[in-house]
């Protein structure tokens, strides 16, 4: 069995518990919990045929108080990098994390997840945002930790992409969903 | 070229051949040596031998496709062998299976010895009793108790992570400890390690060494690529973590490549945990190297049990023994087969009916008669007491006769009356055991006897009479008429004869020619009274014997009646 290191990266409070919540327990709360340091969880798949456990390390969100600490970071295999649909500022510290982590992983598989799909009439990110992100190349979804909305797609897909290192970095660029 | 010089022909082409010769030689025969190769190249049996093993070496370096290919074949070749031959396989792994399979029994049985001796201890002791109190007091079970009591350190878990991506390469746990997901604790010590050297720890060096949660501890080891964590519950020894750090060395000099090339999958250290395996170490407080005192006490209360035991069954055996013996010796009883079954005991033998009862024996040595099966078949004892009562049993002699044994000749003495010498004489010859029967004695005793008694009778009469008319009288004839009876029949049994006289007698009173006639008439009298022809074997005679004046003493007493009597007198003639 394969066992890989995934990191749960992105500002704070944009959903990364919920979404590993729901990717390995099903289930979601409306209450925020802040997290503190790190909570690691893990979940097995299997991924085109190929047995896969992924070690889900859900980090604390950052903020202008807490910037994200390398030792957490170093190891992983790919990471998820949440977005909060609603707020736009998650989008500018998504990027610098994104910069950050490259710098200490390398061209590590990762993908960009924009969650709260669920509100979407509340979200600030604009297609165009979106459209320059496709353009950087990157793989970006949308996701909803309250429903379950391509949260699975976003785990396998960024299971593929480890599982095939020649593809890394970025896994494809492409952007999926509207 | 010797070819064209034999053709004759020119200088010119022997000198070119020649100089050819001198230039291309070498290389000429080496091209034919390769035509040569070439031309017979074909994979013949020989051919193939030089290059085999060569290429076998050279295939399997590149890939695994040789090893798969031969695989199967290698496979169905060591089965078939090993079922034609397992002699051959037995004695080829033999001298690898007995260490081992030896150091596995002598750890078992250490282990059970161990085992044994604490579970006695820690059941029986005073020490045991307040530890059961407290596990009641507290709901914990027992073994918990003793455990927090007794251990001093146990490793209960052993930990090899991935430093940098906190996954778990390989796990070992003891037996009864309660393990969690090993893959989350891997990766969240890795992650407290992380925030503790983050937030504390300046260097790498500095990283994070022991974590206490209660009675656990967690020492992790830190190697180039890979850290070692244990689970410690109690006061580990210093020279546990050398252990560990010895531990996480020898895996990275061993596996060195494995841990470099890590990329996820665990698979390949799943050989290093053995070596966690041996860190799974405990010790418990006043270890015992000798056995617990009350393992002493019992070994001993069973060493007396066997011994009481021992000694039982030794006094049974004994006893046994003994009455075997009292039987044997006991006449009239033959033994004649004997066993022991567990504690029940089967006899068989002969017993004569008048020997003693062997249940009596039994019981006189104590043993339980359940336990006894005893067969007796009956039978005659020819041992010289049990002719004799046998004998007198069956012949049943008055109390004046005595019956003795000389040899196989049995003998009776005293008195007896004639019918029981007469149905004895008969009786004697049916006994067993015995070949002669005598009672001469016995009955001349007996005819002696009748004579004496007859001798010592009289019958008294009236002065001048002859007559029996008196009730006295008449008496006295019938008892002298039944012992003649039996001298009669005494005679007949000793075929012998007898004469008896009888003699009547006066006082002085009166004649002599009187008195003489009167003393005859009453014995003949007397003679009538009897009828003497009721007796065949006697033979009968009268006489008188007056008394007379000279007769009498001074006291005048001659005329009393004693003297006007008639008596008897018997003559025995012995047999011829």
């Amino acid at each position: 069995m394969i066992e890989k290191k995934i990191c749960m990266l992105g500002a704070f409070a944009v959903g990364k518990t919920s979404l590993v919540r729901r990717f390995v327990s099903s289930c979601f709360s409306e209450q925020y919990q802040t997290t503190i340091g790190v909570t690691v969880d893990k979940k097995s798949m299997t991924v085109d045929g190929t047995p896969l456990t992924m070690v889900l390390w859900d980090l604390y969100g950052e903020d202008e108080f807490q910037k994200l600490r390398p030792s957490y970071l170093r190891g992983s295999a790919g990471y998820l990098l949440v977005l909060d649909g609603t707020r736009r500022a998650t989008l500018d510290i998504a990027l610098g994390i994104q910069e950050r982590a490259t710098d200490i992983l390398g061209p590590v598989p990762f993908v960009v997840l924009i969650n709260k799909h669920d509100r979407r009439t509340d979200w600030d990110i604009t297609d165009q945002d979106l459209t320059q992100l496709a353009q950087r190349g990157w793989s970006c979804l949308m996701s909803s930790a309250k429903t379950g909305q391509g949260v699975e797609d976003a785990f396998a897909t960024l299971a593929r992409a480890m599982l095939v290192p020649s593809q890394a970095p970025s896994s494809g660029g492409k952007t999926h969903g509207s | 070229m010797a070819q064209s010089s034999k053709a004759g022909t020119t200088p010119d082409d022997l000198d070119y051949a020649e100089l050819r010769n001198l230039l291309l030689a070498p290389e000429q025969t080496r091209l034919e040596q390769l035509k040569e190769r070439v031309e017979h190249i074909d994979l013949n049996a020989h051919n193939l031998s030089r290059v085999l093993p060569d290429a076998i070496a050279l295939r399997g370096e590149n890939d695994q496709q040789l090893t798969h290919v031969l695989t199967p074949h290698v496979s169905e070749a060591l089965g078939v062998s090993v079922r034609r031959q397992p002699q051959m396989i037995v004695e080829a792994i033999a001298p690898i299976m007995m260490p081992a399979i030896r150091q596995a029994i002598a750890n078992a049985l250490r282990s059970m010895v161990q085992s044994l001796n604490q579970t006695i201890e820690h059941s029986l002791s005073i020490q045991s009793v307040r530890w059961r109190i407290e596990a009641l007091r507290t709901g914990k079970p027992f073994a918990e108790i003793v455990l927090l009591h007794t251990l001093r350190y146990r490793v209960e878990q052993v930990f090899l992570i991935h430093a940098q991506t906190g996954l778990l390469l390989a796990h070992a746990a003891g037996d009864s400890v309660a393990v969690q997901d090993q893959t989350l604790v891997s990766g969240m010590l890795s992650a407290i390690r992380s925030f503790v050297q983050d937030s504390f720890g300046g260097t790498p060096d500095e990283a994070l060494n022991t974590l206490q949660v209660g009675e656990l501890t967690v020492w992790i080891e830190q190697g180039p690529v890979a850290i070692l964590a244990a689970v410690i519950r109690g006061t580990p020894p210093e020279s546990l973590r050398v252990q560990l750090q010895d531990t996480l060395d020898r895996i990275h000099a061993e596996r060195s490549e494995a841990l470099t090339r890590f990329t996820g999958d665990a698979a390949a250290f799943s050989s290093v945990t053995p070596l966690l395996e041996e860190c799974l170490r405990a010790q418990f407080e006043s270890p015992r190297r000798g056995v617990a005192p009350m393992t002493w006490l019992l070994a001993l209360a069973a060493l007396l049990a066997m011994a009481w035991w021992g000694f039982s069954a030794y006094q049974e055996r004994q006893r046994w023994q003994t009455y075997l013996t009292r039987v044997a010796a006991e006449p009239g009883l033959v033994v004649t087969a004997s066993e022991t079954e567990g504690s029940r005991y089967r006899l068989s033998g002969l017993r004569d009916p008048l020997a003693a009862d062997p249940a009596v024996l039994l019981q006189e040595t104590g043993i339980d008669a359940g336990r006894v099966e005893a067969k007796w078949q009956p039978y005659y004892a020819l041992d010289a007491a049990f002719i004799l009562k046998r004998a007198g049993f069956v012949l049943a002699p008055p109390s004046t006769a005595r019956l003795s044994l000389d040899g196989k000749g049995l003998a009776v003495e005293g008195t007896a009356p004639a019918d029981w010498i007469r149905q004895s004489r008969i009786l004697a010859r049916t006994l067993p055991g015995i070949d002669k029967y005598d009672d001469q004695r016995l009955v001349s005793r007996s005819l002696g006897e009748l004579r004496r008694q007859l001798t010592e009778a009289s019958i008294l009469f009236e002065p001048g009479s002859s007559r029996l008319a008196s009730p006295d009288q008449l008496h006295t004839v019938r008892r002298i008429s039944e012992m003649l009876r039996q001298l009669d029949d005494m005679a007949r049994v000793a075929g012998a004869g007898a004469t008896v006289s009888i003699v009547g007698q006066t006082d002085v009173l009166g004649g002599a020619d009187t008195n003489r006639r009167l003393s005859e008439h009453r014995a003949q009298a007397v003679l009538d009274a009897i009828q003497p022809a009721s007796f065949p074997a006697l033979m009968f005679e009268t006489k008188g014997i007056p008394s007379s004046a000279e007769q009498e003493g001074p006291t005048g007493a001659g005329a009393s009646q004693q003297h006007r009597r008639a008596s008897l007198d018997v003559a025995i003639q012995p047999a011829r």
